[in-house]
C-alpha cells in the first residue's frame, strides 16, 4: 500500500485520498470564453514529469497540494494550500534573479497568476 | 419497559442489539432509549463494543470556532486531532483549527450541549455554527486491552497503546468507511470512541463484531462503561 503524507493528518494509506486534478489558475468567470472555461474545468496538461496537484483526504474532507512525478508516480512532497501560496509568492518575488528556480510544471507557473 | 420505538430518536442499531438480548432504558434527556444489560466489566476490560448513539453530541465549525468555544467555557486548545476532557466528564474533540465535536458524559446529561445549541444565534455573526452530529454520526466505543489488535484488522492506523496515546484522534478510514477514532481511556481501561456515518451504522457494527469475534465477541452497554469509569 502506498503512503501519502497528509499535512493535517500525517501519513495515511493512499486509499484514503482522492486525486483532485492539476493545480491551475482559475480564469475570471466573468470574462473567460467558453473555450477557456472548458479547458479550466475539463482539460489537463498531462505533463510527463513533476507536477503540482490537488489531493483530498476523504475522511476529513481536507484539500491540500502535492507535487508528484507522473513518470515514476512518486509523491515528492505535500503541503497546505497556505504553504503553497507562500512558496509561490516567494518564487514570484525572486523572479528577477538569474537562474531562478524553474517552474516544476506548467501548472505551477499558471497558479502564480491566480 | 422502555423500547426504542417509544422515542422519536432511535439508535440505528436498535434491532441488532435487541436480537442480542439488550434491554433498554431511557436517556436522561428522555428523548431516546439506550441499550442496557449487555456485557460485563471483565469483558469490557478485555474487548467489548458499546453503542452510545442515543447519547447527545454536537459539533461546531467555522473559522472562529476555537475562541468561540473557549468563550463558552469549553476546555480545549487549537491543536488538531487532540481531545480534551471536560469537567463534567464529556469530551471535546478538536478535529481542525475550525472544527470541534462535543461528546456528552456517559451519564448522558445533555443540558450543556442543548444550551450551547439553543444559545447560538445567526445574528451574532460569530464565525462558528452548530453541526448536528447526533443525526449524522453513530457513536461506538471499543474498550479493552485487545482493542488495538482488533483495529489492526480493519484500519491502517497503528492504535497500539504506546503508539497512540490517550486523547489522540485519528480521522481515517475504518472498515472502508470514514470514521473519527478518539482514544479516551475510561478509568484505567483503554477506550476508543468511534464516530461514523449513521446511515452505515449497521454495516459498521457488523464489521466491528466480525473483527472482535476471535477475541471473544463481546458487547457491553453504558452502565458497564460507567462502572469502569468509577473504578
Amino acid at each position: 500500500m502506498k503512503i501519502l503524507n497528509c499535512p493535517l493528518n500525517g501519513p495515511r494509506n493512499i486509499s484514503e485520498f482522492v486525486w483532485g486534478g492539476e493545480m491551475k489558475a482559475m480564469p475570471d468567470p466573468a470574462t473567460a470564453t467558453d473555450a477557456q472555461w472548458t479547458e479550466y474545468l475539463f482539460l489537463e496538461d498531462n505533463t510527463a514529469g513533476e507536477i503540482t496537484e490537488w489531493w483530498l483526504h476523504a475522511p476529513t474532507n481536507y484539500w491540500f497540494i502535492a507535487r508528484r512525478n507522473t513518470i515514476t508516480d512518486e509523491i515528492l512532497e505535500t503541503m497546505t494550500y497556505d504553504a503553497f501560496l507562500a512558496r509561490q509568492q516567494a518564487n514570484a518575488s525572486g523572479e528577477a534573479e538569474p537562474a531562478a528556480k524553474p517552474a516544476t510544471g506548467g501548472t505551477e507557473t499558471g497558479a502564480t497568476s491566480a | 419497559m422502555t423500547t426504542p420505538e417509544q422515542h422519536l430518536r432511535r439508535t440505528p442499531l436498535r434491532s441488532a442489539l435487541t436480537k442480542t438480548g439488550a434491554k433498554w432504558t431511557a436517556t436522561p434527556a428522555g428523548d431516546a432509549a439506550i441499550s442496557d444489560g449487555l456485557g460485563s466489566i471483565d469483558a469490557a476490560r478485555h474487548l467489548a463494543i458499546t453503542d452510545l448513539s442515543p447519547l447527545p453530541r454536537l459539533g461546531f465549525k467555522g473559522r472562529e470556532t476555537i475562541p468561540a468555544m473557549k468563550k463558552r467555557g469549553i476546555v480545549l486548545e487549537g491543536t488538531a486531532n487532540r481531545a480534551f476532557r471536560q469537567p463534567d466528564g464529556g469530551l471535546c474533540l478538536v478535529l481542525a483549527a475550525s472544527e470541534v465535536i462535543l461528546l456528552s458524559p456517559l451519564c448522558g446529561d445533555d443540558g450543556k450541549l442543548q444550551k450551547l445549541h439553543d444559545d447560538w444565534r445567526l445574528d451574532d455573526a460569530e464565525r462558528t455554527y452548530p453541526m448536528l452530529r447526533r443525526d449524522s454520526q453513530a457513536w461506538f466505543v471499543v474498550t479493552g486491552a485487545k482493542s488495538p489488535e482488533m483495529f489492526a484488522k480493519i484500519c491502517g492506523i497503528d492504535f497500539r497503546l504506546n503508539k497512540f496515546p490517550d486523547l489522540t484522534i485519528a480521522q481515517t478510514s475504518v472498515a472502508k468507511i470514514s470514521a473519527i477514532v478518539t482514544r479516551a481511556d475510561i478509568g484505567s481501561t483503554p477506550a476508543f470512541h468511534i464516530l461514523a456515518d449513521s446511515a452505515s451504522a449497521l454495516y459498521f457494527f457488523d464489521c466491528l463484531i466480525d473483527a472482535a469475534q476471535e477475541f471473544g465477541n463481546a458487547l457491553a452497554c453504558r452502565s458497564i462503561l460507567r462502572d469502569l469509569e468509577s473504578g
